[in-house]
């Protein structure tokens, strides 16, 4: 018997891992070799302390979550932040349509207004120049609005053509026009 | 989970022999439980697959660190304050020798012992979780248990056990 092959076996016999035949066989080995049962006693002694060790408990169990986490590999994920910005833009964007909220900017001037502006003549008059840039604004604004009104409109109550009829229709769907309009 | 929770524990308190890092190992082997676990294709896989896992971190906390002095104090802790008898002592004051011994062996060795004494798992599932073989996982064992009972042998307090076989 080879060391090795003698280390194995005795690991074996001593945990009993062996099949019957080959534990009978080293079993006739051991009774014909003292060093072999010396051996194989100091290992079952050594063996005997380790069980001497007790296990320790674990006083506070880990929480863990029941469910699998998933792997979230996104590739958009980092848009996510983003989500409420977009969001608010997309409000703000809609109420303003909705109210018909237009800014003219110019000569050093920002004017707000809801539906339709209309300047007082006393306003014209204190600054001539912006009248001009007025209806430079009015020219790109107006249509865009136009045409977002008759896309906002139910089609049953479109109508046909005109920009008198949209105006009418403007006054309807926007009647805070009035509320805020000093009069022309 | 309770139960797997122990026996992780365990190993790696037996494997450490420090509180504190063993809980962490037993924190982090299941994290990397729960976000593995659907690559898991067989249970019955389970088990070596965790063992393995504690294992791989135990052996990088060891390599980290060297701890084998901690296992002296740590157990010193684990003895209970209410011994009343002499005997108990006796025994308690042995469990503290093995358990020295024990982290004195090296750490492969080690390991062979727990996961075969502790855990009783078969050689070819020791070789599968510590990826060496099943002879390299006798070999260990045998060399571990022998070089315990060399050091239990020269113990005067356990030299008593051992010297009926010399």
């Amino acid at each position: 018997m080879n060391i090795n092959n003698r280390q194995e076996k005795l690991i074996d016999y001593l945990y009993d891992e062996m099949n019957k035949e080959d534990r009978a066989a080293f079993e006739m080995e051991l009774q014909a070799d003292a060093s072999l049962q010396k051996e194989l006693q100091q290992m079952k002694q050594v063996r005997s302390h380790l069980q001497s060790i007790p296990d320790v408990d674990l006083r506070e169990p880990l929480v863990i979550p029941a469910t699998t986490p998933p792997a979230a590999t996104h590739r958009l994920r980092w848009l996510k932040p983003f989500y409420g910005v977009a969001a608010s833009i997309a409000a703000l964007l809609l109420l303003g349509a909705w109210t018909g909220l237009h800014v003219e900017a110019g000569k050093g001037e920002l004017v707000l207004a809801f539906g339709k502006s209309v300047h007082t003549r006393l306003f014209q008059m204190k600054h001539p120049l912006r009248r001009k840039s007025r209806n430079t604004w009015i020219s790109i604004y107006r249509p865009i609005r136009s045409r977002l009104n008759r896309w906002l409109t139910p089609p049953n109550q479109r109508c046909r053509t005109g920009s008198a009829s949209n105006k009418i229709l403007l006054n309807r769907w926007y009647p805070i026009n009035t509320w805020f309009s000093p009069g022309q | 989970m309770d139960h797997w929770q122990q026996r992780i524990y365990n190993l790696a308190y037996k494997m450490i022999g420090d509180e504190a890092v063993a809980k962490d190992i037993l924190q982090k082997t299941f994290i990397k439980v729960y976000q593995h676990l659907h690559k898991l294709e067989e249970a019955d896989k389970f088990r070596p697959w965790v063992y393995k896992i504690a294992v791989n971190f135990c052996n990088s906390e060891l390599r980290k660190t060297k701890r084998t002095e901690s296992l002296t104090e740590v157990h010193a802790g684990m003895v209970s304050s209410s011994i009343t008898s002499e005997h108990r002592v006796e025994q308690n004051e042995l469990k503290d020798l093995i358990w020295q011994t024990l982290g004195q062996i090296p750490e492969e060795q080690k390991a062979v012992i727990i996961m075969k004494e502790y855990e009783g798992f078969k050689f070819q599932e020791i070789a599968d979780i510590l990826d060496i073989s099943i002879n390299t996982a006798k070999s260990r064992l045998y060399y571990g248990l022998r070089s315990m009972k060399k050091l239990l042998s020269e113990n005067p307090h356990t030299k008593a056990y051992y010297y009926e076989y010399q």
